[in-house]
């Protein structure tokens, strides 16, 4: 029940027993007045035990000028101001400037009479929340400089193994000396850059994690031998889930046969159907069973998430295996790899996307590999003279070094295509260099393969998770979750209006690190919560740029509707409650006398 | 009687002095053999009796300088004179016989004998020295401290056999060592061939030559029952007592192999301590001349200068070279083989030689066209032998280079002009030959004949390269200076510019043979400006270079493609693939292939559940499990390369020891040690996760698809 109420019930059986008391004795001299004294007595306790608020408009004109302080202020653009006003919500500051007064938040600025005509902020101003609270008073901000280290970054938390964390971002050198910014892993020194003296630039620091699980790498932005700002990079990485592969070959040859015995060395699921005479073929199946494949099914194509095969095999495939491909990719998501063995002119499906140029040079050139996402080139390798045109809904996947495609990918309904013209890669695996072969065929194959659908997925929405600060979670599942569990203790979720997938809830993370988050009791998610002084710079020159983009909004509306007056919520003050009662009780009491 | 007094008083004064000055000399002396031999034993590592023969040889010099007991009694007096006033300068009447003094002295005599009783007996000049020398001797004592203190910072270049790394394992931070253990004393006998003396060392971290002998004693403060030395956690080795008191305890053990080892004592175990293990190298040789491969042209001495420094860790025993005489060519050819020794001897066995030897050709019987291949092996006093590559000198056949062979029998024979150069050769020694028999004149018109031979046919060879006639800036324009071809700027053009371009001579030879013809030119200018200058026999050499650059050239434009004769028959296309393929069973293989496991499983885990330490700070049972194999497959790794991985070790034992409070230090420790064994991993194809979005991106496509049609 909640106070108000039980505060009125109290006092309603209190007037109606006093009202009783008072028709109840003997002398009924002045009744009507004592009940209603009585009355009013009681009205007046009630009063004082509610809050009482009355609306009032005050002309904004008539308010002060107003400063807040909030960290890294200038205390000279304070001097001359000549502002009476000065507010600050920090208690550090308050010690510093002990003029400021100390404000509990935001709203205890709206009730200040007369209202804040204009409020200076100064330092690096407010977060969002605070921003909210402040309501219609108008700001100025100037922004001060920004803040020496990282600005922005970003990095992929969740990592399949094998894969490169890059770590990528702005930094702020107000140094005169260049800052070196270090990626550790395992505390070890893995990458490192130089940021120039009394430059912002952008950096990228990558490495391949040598283990599976969590990890939290560091950066760290040293000067010459102090440690300026140390940041932890947390990072998930996941094992490889192995990929189900069909091979269709329309003869025999290495190419397929190395990539089947390199997928199949790593424990994924093939099938390989070759032709190898008329109406003859061999099968072969690794890490499955037995499956007749003497004709493409969908039950056949169910099984796997992905089709590699050379466009003679599939111009091989009769009509009603060709409609079956084409569903199964452009309606349950499959992919293709296509790899151009002659360079006839086909009107397929699979390679309409796709345009060849083949130049009319007799040999094989040998060229260095750019592929997607990868800093280094490859070792070179011997490859036909058939480009791939780029196209507008084509993506380039590998490259050679005059920026001819040689494979490149393309979306068929809810799958992918991925076409490519590279026939003897195994030579790579033949001298030796396998890094280069898996990088190619790994790009390849993530690119195009099923992708697979999440149960849950969990992210923080409000940037960087901090202890003891109110975190944004958002679950996105695909069943509507029953139960859900940090560190032990259920959370509430809210179902999002818009998607019917997203769940939303608010979480204060107590200690620094994984939090685990568990889900129906069964799938467990981590996320991460940093300490309190960590991503300092990140969150100051963010706070600093959305109060920045607050105070033009507020002048903006300001100017435009001219507002003079603003409405607001006032206490009644206590006093005059107080004064009724007591008045009320002397009459009750000097009557009881009098009658007497 | 008083006079003897007086005398026996002076005799008495010059002995005190006598030995006052043998005393200073002698506290000098001790002064400078203790700095000396501070600087010698610490400094140069010399032994520390070698301060005695220093402290001999001063004071035999400062006496001998000085001759102390050469002071007589006059020398006495003189000094007393000077010292003391109250004798009166007449202290010497004393020592005079008494009947030779006359009245006035004897006067004077009395009183100064008296005078002389009143004298200290040591007066304080005596000492003076005697303090000077204490002095020195006291600050002496105290250099020598100092210097024994700042011997561990000087750099550990000082002296090969005190070697950097047993100064280095001195700097090395105090070791943890068990409560019960008051000292340990462990000797290290290095083995024999490496020359090094034994060495005493009070820490349990070794550093020591392969194959070393080891001799631990440890002293412990209690008495203890049992105690043993465990190395790379597996093998033990137990110290056995020496005497009753159970207090003192040895044990002996042949190094070879690098690890760690810990002392246990009543079962508890040390610290880590680790060995290292300082392998002996296979000698060094490097060859300084000649080029691997030398060539000795005509006219060249028959001469080869071997120069080579052979360098070891230890000392070099022996060092042969081992040559080979190839004579002959093709089926014939035979090949003798010599031992040679160096005139160096190798009985010092130090750690660096320098070695050289003249390889006189004609004394292997070697001719033109033979060849000698050699290669040095040396041998150290581990008996290991190392040897160089084989090197080769041949020496230029002139007879094969004149003869005919070739051309008279090649399938493709190049023009006349290409043997010119072999006639100027014939020519040039026929000239040489008859120098003597011809006058002076002639000799040196055909010389010059001979010259202007050799110019002829270099301008010839020119004519390949493209380079321009000599003779050829008498043309004429006179087309040019013609009314109507004034103006005429491709006329200008073609008179006054060369034309490079020509894409004839651009192909006519590749830039390879181009550098060699460019090459051979430059030898005939030579030959030809020595047989210019009446030198014919200076200009041999250069004319048989060019000659060999021509015959290359020859042998390179060589070329055969055979012909090939087999036509196949044209395919019948409507026989193709037609044949009966019924009886033939289409193969089917299933296999099952799993992945292979790295091996690294445990390390990977460990690393989360150290993260995990961080923030809980207290281990369950199975995690336990898996640190500890973790530990396992650190401590193998440690065994093999302690110096990187047993710090890591030795953390992993105090973390799974430690119930709560670990220390953060030791995790990052172990982290950097699974970060190191670890290996690189590629990239593998994935699957690829997409967000749970409850069909609404498939939905959507099949109504845009619905929509399209």
């Amino acid at each position: 029940m909640n106070w108000t109420l039980s505060v009125l019930i109290i006092c309603v059986l209190l007037a109606a027993f006093t009202t009783w008391l008072e028709i109840r004795r003997a002398n009924r001299s002045r009744l009507l007045l004592r009940i209603l004294v009585s009355i009013l007595g009681i009205a007046a306790l009630a009063c004082i035990a509610l809050p009482i608020t009355y609306q009032s408009k005050s002309k904004i004109s008539d308010g002060s000028e107003a400063v807040l302080l909030t960290e890294n202020y200038n205390p000279d653009s304070l001097s001359h101001g000549g502002y009476k006003l000065i507010f600050t919500t920090s208690s550090e500051i308050k010690k510093s400037y002990p003029k400021a007064r100390l404000i509990a938040g935001m709203e205890d600025l709206l009730t200040i009479r007369p209202a804040i005509s204009k409020l200076h902020i100064l330092g690096y101003g407010l977060d969002t929340d605070d921003l909210q609270q402040l309501g219609n008073i108008p700001v100025v901000y100037s922004s001060p400089p920004a803040p020496t280290g990282i600005l922005s970054i970003s990095w992929t938390q969740q990592l399949k193994s094998g894969a490169l964390l890059k770590v990528q971002g702005t930094f702020n050198n107000t140094a005169s000396k260049p800052i070196k910014l270090l990626l550790k892993g395992l505390n070890t020194q893995v990458d490192s850059v130089n940021i120039p003296a009394e430059k912002q630039s952008g950096f990228e620091l990558a490495t391949t994690p040598k283990i599976t699980g969590t990890a939290v790498y560091n950066l760290l932005a040293i000067n010459g031998q102090d440690t300026i700002e140390r940041e932890n990079v947390p990072i998930i990485i996941e094992p490889v889930q192995p990929v189900s592969v069909l091979l269709l070959s329309s003869s025999p040859d290495f190419e397929s046969k190395f990539l089947k015995n390199w997928l199949s060395q790593n424990g994924y699921v093939i099938a390989i159907r070759t032709a190898i005479s008329k109406n003859k073929i061999s099968q072969e199946f690794v890490n499955m069973q037995k499956q007749p494949m003497e004709k493409l099914s969908a039950a056949l194509l169910n099984k796997f998430d992905l089709v590699i095969g050379e466009s003679s095999a599939f111009k091989a495939l009769t009509g009603s295996e060709n409609a079956l491909l084409k569903q199964q990719v452009d309606q349950n998501g499959m992919g293709i790899i296509i790899r151009a063995d002659d360079s006839s002119k086909t009107t397929s499906w699979l390679q309409d996307k796709f345009r060849v140029t083949t130049l009319n040079a007799k040999s094989q050139v040998s060229s260095a590999l750019l592929l997607q996402n990868q800093k280094l080139k490859t070792t070179a390798l011997s490859i036909d003279p058939s480009y791939i045109s780029s196209n507008y809904n084509t993506q380039n996947l590998a490259l050679d070094l005059q920026n001819h495609a040689l494979a490149s990918t393309a979306l068929s309904g809810c799958g992918k295509l991925v076409f490519t013209t590279l026939n003897n890669t195994y030579n790579w695996l033949l001298t030796g260099n396998n890094k280069d072969y898996a990088a190619l065929w790994s790009l390849l194959i993530d690119k195009a393969a099923r992708r697979l659908p999440q149960a849950q997925n969990l992210s923080v929405n409000s940037g960087i998770a901090k202890i003891n600060e109110p975190v944004n979670v958002r679950l996105e599942s695909s069943s509507i979750p029953s139960q859900l569990t940090i560190n032990k203790a259920t959370i509430s979720l809210v179902q999002s209006h818009f998607a019917p997938y997203e769940w939303n809830f608010s979480y204060w993370p107590q200690k620094f690190g994984w939090q685990q988050t568990i889900i129906d009791k069964k799938s467990t998610d981590l996320w991460y919560s940093y300490q309190k002084n960590d991503w300092m710079p990140l969150i100051n020159y963010k706070k600093s740029a959305l109060t920045k983009k607050h105070s033009e909004n507020s002048t903006r509306s300001l100017s435009v509707t001219k507002q003079i007056q603003s409405l607001g919520r006032y206490d009644v003050p206590k006093m005059y409650f107080y004064l009724i009662l007591i008045a009320s009780l002397v009459f009750l009491w000097i009557e009881r006398k009098l009658s007497v | 009687m008083d006079q003897s007094k007086g005398f026996s008083k002076i005799r008495q004064l010059r002995q005190t002095w006598i030995s006052y000055q043998l005393l200073g000399d002698c506290l000098f002396s001790f002064a400078v053999a203790i700095l000396l031999g501070s600087v010698l034993y610490y400094i140069l590592g010399w032994q520390g009796w070698s301060a005695l023969p220093v402290f001999v040889l001063t004071f035999a010099i400062l006496s001998a300088i000085r001759q102390p007991w050469r002071i007589t009694k006059v020398a006495v007096c003189n000094f007393l004179n000077v010292s003391y006033p109250e004798l009166e300068e007449s202290s010497e009447l004393v020592i005079k016989p008494a009947n030779t003094l006359n009245l006035l002295e004897r006067l004077q005599c009395n009183k100064v004998e008296f005078a002389l009783q009143q004298l200290p007996d040591h007066p304080a000049g005596f000492t003076k020295r005697l303090k000077i020398a204490a002095i020195l001797a006291i600050a002496a004592i105290v250099l020598s401290f100092v210097i024994a203190k700042i011997r561990f910072s000087l750099p550990a270049s000082s002296g090969y056999f005190t070697g950097s790394s047993i100064q280095s394992s001195k700097n090395a931070p105090p070791e943890k060592v068990l409560p019960q253990i008051e000292s340990v004393e462990i000797k290290i006998t290095p083995p024999a061939y490496t020359g090094r003396p034994n060495r005493v060392q009070d820490k349990f971290i070794i550093q020591v030559e392969e194959a070393s002998e080891i001799n631990w004693i440890i002293h412990t403060n209690i008495d203890i029952k049992n105690a043993f030395l465990l190395f790379n956690e597996k093998e033990k080795l137990p110290l056995s007592n020496i005497t009753n008191d159970k207090k003192s305890w040895k044990a002996q053990k042949i190094i070879t192999q690098p690890g760690f080892y810990q002392v246990s004592i009543d079962g508890k175990l040390s610290d880590f301590y680790q060995i290292q293990v300082i392998k002996d190298g296979p000698p060094v040789i490097r060859i300084k001349t000649p080029r691997q491969y030398t060539h000795i042209d005509a006219g060249e001495a028959l001469k080869v200068n071997l120069t080579a420094t052979l360098s070891d860790d230890y000392g070099i025993t022996d060092a042969l070279i081992y040559a080979t005489v190839a004579k002959g060519s093709g089926e014939a050819v035979k090949f003798k083989e010599y031992k040679i020794n160096f005139a160096t001897s190798f009985k010092q066995h130090d750690r660096q030689y320098s070695v050289q030897n003249l390889f006189n050709l004609p004394a292997f019987n070697m001719e033109p066209g033979d060849e000698l291949y050699f290669y040095i092996e040396a041998e150290d006093n581990h008996h290991q032998k190392s040897r160089t590559d084989a090197y080769v000198v041949s020496i230029q056949d002139t007879a094969q280079l004149l003869s005919m062979d070739g051309l008279i029998n090649g399938s493709n024979i190049k023009p006349e002009y290409f043997r010119s150069e072999r006639q100027i050769i014939l020519e040039t020694e026929a000239l040489l030959k008859g120098r003597d028999t011809i006058k002076q004149d002639v000799f040196k018109t055909r010389c010059n004949d001979l010259g202007i031979d050799q110019k002829l046919l270099r301008l010839r060879y020119g004519k390949f390269l493209g380079e321009e006639d000599e003779s050829g800036t008498a043309e004429t324009n006179d087309d040019l200076g013609k009314a109507e071809n004034f103006g005429n700027a491709k006329m200008v053009m073609d008179a006054y510019t060369d034309k490079h371009d020509n894409a004839e001579d651009a192909t006519f030879l590749e830039p390879a043979i181009k550098a060699q013809l460019k090459a051979t030119l430059t030898e005939m200018w030579k030959a030809e400006l020595q047989l210019r200058m009446y030198k014919p026999s200076d200009a041999l050499p250069f004319e048989y270079k060019a000659l060999r650059l021509l015959k290359d050239l020859q042998q390179k434009s060589r070329s055969y493609v055979a012909k090939t004769a087999y036509n196949p028959p044209p395919i019948k296309n409507e026989k193709r693939l037609s044949g009966d393929l019924s009886k033939i069973s289409q193969p089917l293989k299933q296999q099952d292939i799993k992945a292979v496991d790295d091996g690294y499983g445990t390390l990977k885990k460990s690393v989360t559940i150290l993260e995990q330490l961080k923030y809980t700070a207290s281990l369950n049972n199975s995690d336990r499990g898996i640190l500890q194999l973790a530990g396992q497959q650190l401590s193998a790794k440690a065994s093999a390369e302690p110096g990187i991985y047993l710090p890591a070790v030795a953390a992993m034992h105090r973390v799974l020891a430690a119930d709560k409070g670990i220390h953060t230090a030791d995790i990052v420790t172990i982290e950097k040690a699974i970060q190191k064994t670890l290996p690189s991993i590629g990239a593998m194809p994935s699957l690829i996760q997409t967000t749970p979005d409850m069909g609404l991106s498939k939905s959507y496509y099949k109504y845009l698809n619905q929509l399209n049609r």
